[in-house]
């Protein structure tokens, strides 16, 4: 995505997050494009971060509506294997997506408890890779 | 900071480094540089989140996936830049939020006989009156599909009662009143303002939950009812008959 200019690399990212949490190609391409037509019906007047967790969340809230079918392999495999929040929390993280305070808010949950849900979904995540290395 | 808020701090760090430059993982991060059990288990992690974060990176994009991305980026680039002017386009909104800033009107000038209406809703409802049409925000969805645009506003709980769900709204702002925010809907059927607010900071107490508290003043009216810490406000020209008429037709009168 060379060609794809800084300020919507954020696209690529959400791409990507859809594909962790639905598994498979078909599943983020539906939860990516009825994700984006349902922002493009939301205000978002010059206010690129608003436009970037708002994407995040409806991308999450679709993609946990899809039904899973796993293609990933190796980490991202492991990882589509974690239960929520802790999954999507972690993801948003290594994806890079967005800070933690924004993803307290695509996450819904409470500041005290992002920390302790981060913790055991690395914890469970390594467990994983430890099975597979 | 001590070592159990550093630590707190730390676990959220992203692996790349970009909250780094942030006051509060700096302090963190100083205080794992003094505490070895911290800086060990830091280091562990670190090293950890960016061999997940290279493996993510590996996540391959086809033409189809590309093509749908930039596809995105284009409309999200015209939609972004022409957001703005599209207010000034909209006739029908404004012409919308015009009746409603009248409706506005007279609910303010006959307030005073709001009788035991609570007066915090009263003042929200006053406030909210005086809303021009250039402080909304034009939204084309449902009442029930604003819950992410308000959070992301910062107001967590806006909902509204199921029987107002499917009400079409043209306009949607955020206000405070003592502090406190107030979500505003404007809907053009029956040429309404819908309010949502936290009820407690305001001192707001409606009994028993989930019962509406209806008063008129002149040829407006107002119901609000209190459901799990958060009441919902509608207001609109009319009497207590058109307002209990409305609240039978939706459903919300049992």
């Amino acid at each position: 995505m060379n060609d794809l200019r800084e300020e919507w690399v954020f696209l690529e990212t959400a791409w990507r997050f859809a594909f962790l949490l639905t598994g498979c190609r078909e599943g983020t391409s539906k939860v990516f494009k009825d994700s984006v037509d349902e922002l493009l019906r939301h205000p978002h007047p010059g206010d690129l971060d608003r436009v970037k967790q708002l994407l995040f969340a409806v991308v999450r809230r679709r993609s946990l509506n899809f039904p899973a079918r796993c293609e990933l392999q190796g980490t991202p495999a492991k990882l589509h294997e974690l239960s929520e929040p802790g999954r999507s929390a972690l993801a948003l993280l290594y994806l890079d997506a967005l800070p933690a305070a924004d993803i307290l808010r695509v996450l819904n949950i409470d500041e005290r408890l992002l920390p302790e849900t981060i913790d055991k979904a690395r914890s469970a995540l390594r467990e994983k890779r430890a099975i597979i290395s | 900071m001590n070592s159990r808020s550093a630590r707190q701090i730390l676990l959220c760090r992203r692996p790349g480094g970009e909250d780094d430059s942030d006051p509060a993982m700096k302090r963190a991060m100083a205080v794992a540089a003094r505490e070895v059990a911290l800086a060990e288990e830091f280091e562990k992690q670190s090293a950890f989140d960016r061999a997940c974060a290279s493996d993510l990176e590996t996540i391959s994009l086809d033409e189809n996936s590309r093509a749908q991305i930039e596809e995105g980026a284009r409309a999200f680039a015209a939609k972004h830049g022409g957001a703005r002017a599209r207010i000034g386009k909209h006739a029908t909104f404004a012409v919308g939020i015009g009746f409603l800033l009248l409706v506005g009107l007279l609910v303010w000038m006959f307030l005073g006989r709001a009788g035991t209406f609570p007066d915090e809703a009263v003042k929200i409802a006053i406030t909210g009156a005086k809303a021009t049409p250039t402080q909304f925000d034009p939204v084309e969805e449902k009442a029930d599909a604003l819950q992410d645009w308000f959070m992301l506003k910062g107001f967590d709980n806006f909902r509204v009662p199921p029987e107002f769900a499917q009400f079409d709204v043209v306009g949607v702002r955020i206000f405070t009143v003592d502090n406190e925010p107030v979500a505003q809907v404007a809907v053009p059927d029956n040429l309404m303002y819908f309010y949502c607010f936290p009820s407690q900071p305001l001192g707001i107490k409606v009994v028993p939950e989930g019962s509406w508290r209806i008063t008129e003043s002149d040829r407006s009216v107002l119901a609000i009812r209190e459901e799990s810490g958060m009441c919902f406000l509608v207001a609109f020209r009319g009497s207590k008959k058109d307002m209990k008429s409305l609240l039978e037709n939706a459903g919300a009168l049992r």
